[in-house]
This record gives structure tokens, sequence and C-alpha cells, in this order.
């Protein structure tokens, strides 16, 4: 999937130019390409995925309304996850509803039942372990970490998204993995004790 | 199993590696759209007018250098506006030569017509040319 996204990034200049002529089915198009990597970056920020909705849905009317200010000197996903970026942090200063998400209700099920779900890494599994990795992190982190690994940004356009310079986003990768590293090591222990 | 460096390293290289995107709910692009009604009906309700006032102004620069043209290459006897009537029907018969493959079209040619009209239309159609081409180019900036 995340090929589909890679593969034709010239296409966007195509379909944001008959945007700009009035094309509504062009910016459908747009909406319909991105709108799981807009989603799932504003879910790993806000984890919560009312909320990471709305942020998405804004996310994509600020770039409605902003079209005009794309300049095609970066990609064009480099401008829309900066757009999603900056939403999804202000979101969360701004008001965090206290309402618990899925995930959220799913790992504290999953507690509740002694941990039997991740006794098998099969892929639902690796799922649910990644997301608790992700939510002992910072949320700038889970979105570094969410751009590199699942959208192959590089880190000057992580950078460029995030506004961090990019030796910086170098140092956070290679420390949250660490930590992801040793969050997964407790995780192992703990499926090794409950087998014996 | 052995809980080494390595295989925890492993681990996390496949968890990080085959993960895979949240879904939206089935409508989320709908609500998007819908979300957008109100600037759609913003940019429908905002008068543009067919030519705008940049191009009436374009239209008035190159009236006056038709007419600056006009009064730089007269004709010996008659204003510009006299001749093409003469020269249409002069025009006709050539082109009724042509038709005939006439041996002796060009001479039916009158040479005085050659730089009161030819020349300055011929310049005239050039700038035109790329005026359109430069309106063309910038319609967002001559839409304003």
């Amino acid at each position: 999937m995340r090929h589909t996204i890679k593969m034709d990034q010239k296409d966007d200049r195509y379909y944001i130019s008959k945007v700009l002529e009035g094309d509504m089915q062009a910016f459908s198009y747009l909406v319909d390409k991105y709108k799981d990597m807009v989603f799932t970056l504003a879910f790993r920020i806000l984890k919560n995925r009312e909320n990471a909705e709305e942020v998405a849905q804004d996310s994509f009317v600020k770039v409605y309304q902003n079209l005009k200010k794309f300049k095609s000197k970066s990609k064009f996903s480099t401008w829309l996850y900066r757009i999603v970026y900056n939403t999804a942090i202000s979101r969360v200063r701004v008001k965090q509803k206290p309402t618990m998400s899925i995930d959220e209700q799913n790992y504290f099920e999953i507690e509740d039942e002694k941990q039997n779900v991740i006794k098998n890494f099969d892929i639902e599994n690796n799922k649910m372990i990644l997301q608790r990795l992700l939510n002992k992190l910072d949320k700038s982190d889970r979105a570094i970490i969410t751009l590199y690994y699942l959208d192959e940004c590089k880190i000057s356009e992580i950078a460029e998204i995030t506004g961090i310079n990019s030796s910086n986003i170098k140092v956070k990768l290679h420390r949250t993995r660490k930590k992801m590293q040793e969050e997964l090591h407790k995780i192992m222990k703990n499926e090794m004790v409950g087998i014996s | 199993m052995e809980l080494s460096d390595k295989n925890i390293t492993r681990k996390l290289d496949e968890l990080l590696k085959h993960q895979d995107y949240e879904k939206v709910t089935e409508d989320f692009s709908d609500k998007v759209l819908s979300g957008l009604h109100p600037y759609l009906a913003d940019v429908k309700s905002q008068y543009t007018p067919l030519i705008s006032k940049r191009a009436w102004i374009l239209v008035g620069v190159l009236l006056l250098i038709l007419f600056i043209l006009a009064y730089v290459f007269p004709s010996n006897t008659e204003t510009w506006f006299d001749i093409p009537l003469d020269y249409l029907s002069g025009l006709i018969e050539n082109t009724k030569s042509i038709f005939e493959i006439s041996s002796n079209l060009f001479n039916n040619l009158d040479t005085s017509f050659l730089f009161p009209v030819i020349i300055p239309s011929f310049i005239l159609l050039i700038i035109f040319d790329r005026l359109i081409h430069f309106v063309m180019k910038n319609r967002s900036f001559f839409l304003i």
C-alpha cells in the first residue's frame, strides 16, 4: 500500500492543478490516496480515533483552502503531513478528549486477560505490541517513527514536516528505537514467564 | 527462546516494517468533501467578470497601437481607414486567381499595400499572439 503513495508523486501535481481549476473529483482522488496515512499520523499523535479523524478532516480542509500557496518546492505529501502534524500537535495542546481510545481499551482488556493475546506473535498481536510500544513514546517521537518506517519518508522530509532539524531527527530516531527495544524486551520477557 | 539483543532488534524491525495504516471510517471522504461546501459556495458567489479590467486595458493599448501605426504608415493620399475596402476587392480578385492558378497573381498586388497594411498587421499579429500567450499563462493574475 505504501508503494502506491511513493510511486506516483508526479501525479499529485496533475491533480493539484485540476483542483485549482475547480475539479472536485481531483481533490477526492487526493483525499482517497492519502486519507489512511493522514489518519494514521494523526492517530499516532493523538491516540484517539475520534480526535484523529477530526484532525484528518480539518487537515484536508486546510489543504484545500491553501492549495494555491503550495509551490511544489517539496513533495505534496510532505506539505500535507506538515499540516496534519501541526494540526494534531495543536489539538493535543488545546484539548484532548478524555475518552479512552479503542486501542487503549483493547490494551487494558488484554491486561485483564493476563496477556494471553500476546503469547503468539501473529499479525494482530504484532499490531497490539507495536501499539503498546508506541504508547510509551512521546507524541513527536510517535510521529517520527510513523513517518520514517510506515511512509518511508527521508530524514530531510521528516525535518520539514516536524520543524525539527535533520540531526535531531537522527538522534531522536536512534533514542526512540532504543526505548522501543527496552520495552519490547520487557514484553517478550513477560511472554516467556507466561509460557514457563 | 533466547532474549538476545539480536532477537529483540530483529523483532522490532519486523514490527516496524510490517506495520500497517490505520483505517478511516467508510464515509470519511464524503465528510471531507461535505466540509468543503461552505468554501465552494463562497467561490461560486464571487462575481468574476468575463473580461477583466486588465483585459480591457490590454484591448485599449492594442487599439492605441493600431491608431499610432495607422498614422505612422499612412498611404499617399488616403487615411488607413479608407484603404481596406479598395484592397479587399483586390484581395478577392487575387483569391479568385489562386483558384484559377493564374500566373499573373503577384502582378495584381499593389506594392503600396505592403507598408501601410500588411507589415503593421503582421507586427500586430505577433504582438497579439504574444500577449494572448502571456495572458493565458497568467490567467489567475488577470482574473483577480
